[in-house]
């Protein structure tokens, strides 16, 4: 795996950078702390929103504006003319190996386009750089100690590598959510398919009985199995001369029973036993009709569950309210909606959750999609579908089909309790039709077999029988096969839900082991970062349930008390520290493809001595290259006192600096070498007239010469300077250099020339009286170009006091050593 | 057809698509028909472009062609 370092950020047209034509180009230094100061508004944090884009392809704090700011506007800088922002990023491999240029540009439409090498995939490349601690930010900080712990956990996966892994996890459970599978499968349909062909098997198997029974005598039960059944009831045919010629070599289910019926006339009747054969005939078909299993239980079953229905759909108000709540929910639920008390169609703040509201109106409507889907379930399953073949025979001409009507749209449609009631009472109507009709039917029977010779009665009901038999012996098979059919359909549908569900269960137990090995691992690395920022006798703990992906943050010893909450005691600056500690811990052990991290004003909630800690963790704890194979950092600052820290830094190696200046309208450019050329910039500007800009960069730059002395000669300051009001630090320093020139004048020890002694003095006092006195009481108007070009010499003049030439002749001077050494 | 119990660990010492192919390698032993329909769809799963009604009808198939 190549791990990359970034080695050069170039911006234009973004954000708070114009720059046009003349991007801002900033080199960073691979092995190297490389820290970036810049005043407010200069363009510091558009860096980061730059390099937040070019890595995720969004700026969140800004899509998560209300709609009406329209933060995406906002993207590009407003004053570059051509409405195109343009980052362009080099990155190099750790070791050897060639750099990558990796091109991102986003237009005024919002469209963004990503270009590097040829071969390569830059987005994926992109794409394999962005972990969550590559960017970081007060904010990100501060949100990871307030989230939900179950927020934080998702947060924390990420940070330990684990975030792939958590979102295969993720699918995976996705894909074997029993609902949405049972949906896909149809699972319902193929219950309710196969319940109701178990009846039909069993209604058929309860026929095949009676009539095996009626043709041979003897139990179906009784039969070793089904060919002898039919050889059973072949025999029976056959043995009955008359009918013999038609069952010779054939099988029981090949006899034509019409051509038996026909032989039987043909020998012993006319049409009175033809008449007689269609009455039996008749007679059982309307007998099974009538005989529908539907009770009086069965009709108040469904007539309940449509009564539930019809409350529940009370509760709703239409389908176009139901789409419009399914969608606000959607909103709701997105990253982009910022506060579910605000309404999503009227932008109304409410005091309560929408969400929640939303949530109770989609409930109802669930509730009459179950309902109507248990009453689709009962309809098949207790078999009101059979009353369709009732009603097309007992219907009149000028009557509507009710139940075909019902049965075609009950998925649909579903049934109110009052229409259960009138097709109860249709069903009574077309009952007691069919029982006066098989009265009829039954009255001309009787005449029938009272006219005709007993054996020919009998042998015309054994021919039916037969019949029947072969029909119920039909169907059976029909419907037995169906049923094997969806009874393998639902095996197949168990097979891939099982296996479904143990992958799921198998990688999630997986991901979760890693989790917890690499959070044992995380932990004592985060309590040694927080130890060295805090310096307390505080002990953050990192704690993972046995299941769920949650982290709680607690303290496992508080002073004297132990196992505490962190989020109830810790103050600001500590749960800071505990949420810096936690994510360089992580990035130290699992940093994976990005070997760089860019921390943006990470230090806001610390004082100056905890500041200071920090960077001196991250100098010699975490970053490369005090911490060898450590990440490259890159620290955004506007804290001039850490910028002080910085340019110290410098000089012990291993940490590059630079300072922006500029305007988000103009240009933002980088000072490498700060102290020059801000000198440059204050004398051009004062040259051409421009006091009011001048001004503060001559502050700056006294700021960085006084400590430029301090610091080579080793002169001793305050304790407090650090700490000290900002505007007094420049007189500090110049007491506390006077203080320590007089000392060692004092000891004879002074190793300075007469002449520069001599010029100490008047250089301060030009340097105190045309600029410090006036900027001290706040009446800079008295400035003027001339006095403060007279002061930037004067501040040059007063650092040569402590310079001497060397080599000597060689016209370059260097610093004393100290006050009382020269070299 | 149950399915056979197995376990499985993710290296850390290896990347998230090594992890997955080892992962991936160790479905078939689950269900020898089941396992490499899955394995197959498992990259565009992890990356979250794999649309579930698809694999569901994938795995179906798979059964389906068994029993043909």
């Amino acid at each position: 795996m190549t791990r990359w370092l970034l080695s050069e950020i170039a911006i234009e047209g973004f954000r708070g950078i114009n720059n046009e034509g003349d991007p801002l180009v900033l080199k960073l230094g691979p092995d190297s702390v490389n820290s970036i100061s810049a005043q407010n508004a200069v363009g510091k944090s558009s860096i980061f929103d730059s390099l937040t884009y070019a890595l995720r392809g969004s700026i969140p704090k800004l899509d998560q504006l209300q709609a009406t700011e329209k933060g995406s506007e906002y993207y590009l800088n407003r004053f570059h003319s051509k409405s195109t922002g343009t980052i362009n990023l080099t990155f190099v491999p750790e070791g050897a190996g060639k750099p990558v240029a990796i091109k991102v540009t986003r237009d005024s439409k919002g469209n963004r386009t990503v270009s590097g090498p040829t071969g390569l995939d830059a987005n994926a490349f992109l794409a394999a750089l962005d972990r969550d601690f590559v960017l970081l930010d007060h904010k990100t900080f501060q949100t990871f100690i307030d989230d939900r712990a179950i927020d934080r956990g998702r947060q924390f996966s990420g940070l330990l590598g684990l975030a792939r892994y958590s979102g295969l996890r993720q699918e995976l459970q996705a894909l074997c959510n029993t609902t949405a599978f049972n949906n896909h499968v149809e699972a319902k349909v193929l219950s309710q398919k196969k319940a109701s062909l178990e009846a039909q098997v069993q209604r058929d198997r309860t026929a095949a009985q009676a009539a095996f029974k009626e043709l041979t005598t003897v139990a179906l039960a009784d039969q070793p199995d089904q060919e002898a059944a039919k050889v059973r009831a072949y025999d029976a045919l056959n043995q009955i001369a008359v009918l013999k010629a038609h069952c010779t070599g054939k099988t029981f289910d090949k006899i034509v029973i019409e051509d038996c019926l026909s032989a039987i006339s043909v020998a012993e009747g006319g049409p009175a036993r033809a008449r007689l054969s269609e009455i039996i005939k008749e007679q059982v078909e309307v007998d099974a009709l009538v005989a529908n299993s539907l009770t009086d239980a069965d009709k108040d079953s469904i007539r309940e569950l449509a009564a539930t229905r019809d409350a529940a759909l009370a509760s709703t108000s239409g389908d176009l309210l139901h789409k419009h709540y399914a969608l606000s929910k959607k909103v709701l639920e997105s990253d982009a909606w910022p506060d579910d008390t605000i309404c999503p169609t009227c932008e109304h703040q409410a005091d309560h959750s929408i969400h929640d509201h939303i949530e109770a109106k989609l409930a109802h409507y669930d509730t009459v999609v179950a309902a109507a889907e248990a009453i689709s379930a009962e309809w098949v399953a207790k078999g009101w579908e059979k009353l369709v073949d009732l009603e097309d025979s007992a219907i009149l001409d000028d009557e509507l089909p009710q139940f075909e009507a019902t049965e075609r749209d009950i998925d649909s449609h579903a049934l109110t309790a009052e229409q259960v009631d009138t097709l109860w009472q249709w069903r009574g109507t077309l009952i007691k039709r069919s029982q006066e009709r098989l009265e009829t039917i039954k009255a001309e029977k009787l005449a029938l077999e009272k006219e005709l010779p007993p054996s020919l009665v009998a042998l015309t009901k054994l021919v039916e029988a037969a019949r029947r038999l072969q029909d119920k012996w039909t169907e059976l098979d029909t419907a037995s096969s169906a049923l094997k059919a969806v009874v393998a359909r639902q095996a197949q549908n168990d097979r891939v839900k099982a296996f479904l569900d143990q992958v799921a269960a198998q990688f999630a137990a997986a991901e979760g082991a890693a989790s917890k090995r690499r959070l044992k691992a995380v932990e004592p690395l985060c309590q040694d970062f927080f130890s060295a920022i805090m310096h307390q006798p505080v002990t953050p703990s990192l704690v993972k349930p046995a299941t769920g992906e949650g982290l709680g943050l607690s303290l496992s010893k508080f002073w004297n008390l132990e196992d505490v909450s962190a989020q109830a005691l810790l103050s600001e600056s500590f749960r800071n520290a505990l949420a810096v500690s936690v994510y360089l811990a992580a990035a130290s052990l699992y940093s994976g493809t990005p070997l760089f991290v860019v921390l943006d004003d990470i230090t806001s909630s610390f004082d100056a001595g905890h500041q200071f800690h920090l960077m001196e963790l991250i100098r010699s704890k975490f970053a490369r290259p005090g911490k060898a194979g450590g990440p490259q950092v890159i620290l955004l600052s506007h804290d001039t006192l850490l910028e002080k820290l910085f340019n110290k830094n410098v000089h012990q190696g291993g940490w590059t600096h630079q300072r922006l200046e500029g305007t988000a309208r103009t240009a933002v450019l980088p000072q490498s070498n700060a102290v020059n050329r801000v000198r440059d910039i204050t004398e051009k500007l004062l040259n051409a007239g421009r006091v009011e800009d001048a001004e503060p960069r001559l502050r700056q730059y006294l700021e960085y010469k006084l400590l430029e002395i301090i610091g080579s000669v080793q002169i001793p300051v305050p304790v407090d300077f650090a700490l000290d009001d900002h505007k007094k630090q420049v007189q500090t320093m110049l007491d506390a250099i006077a203080v320590a020139v007089k000392l060692h004048q004092a000891a004879s020890s002074l190793v300075l020339e007469p002449a520069q002694v001599a010029a100490l003095s008047a250089n301060v006092a030009s340097i105190t009286g045309n600029f410090l006195a006036h900027y001290a009481t706040g009446s800079t108007h008295a400035f003027s170009a001339a006095s403060l070009l007279g002061v930037l010499s004067a501040i040059d003049a007063y650092a040569d006091c402590f310079k001497f030439e060397h080599p000597a002749g060689s016209g370059k001077r260097q610093y004393y050593r100290s006050l009382s050494k020269r070299s | 057809m149950a399915t056979k119990k197995i376990t499985y660990d993710i290296d850390d010492t290896k990347t998230f698509d090594e992890n997955l192919k080892a992962f991936s390698a160790g479905l078939a032993p689950i269900d020898a028909k089941l396992g490499p329909v899955l394995a197959s769809h498992l990259n565009d799963i992890a990356e979250g472009k794999a649309a579930k009604t698809k694999v569901w009808d994938a795995l179906l198939a798979a059964l389906e062609e068994k029993k043909s």
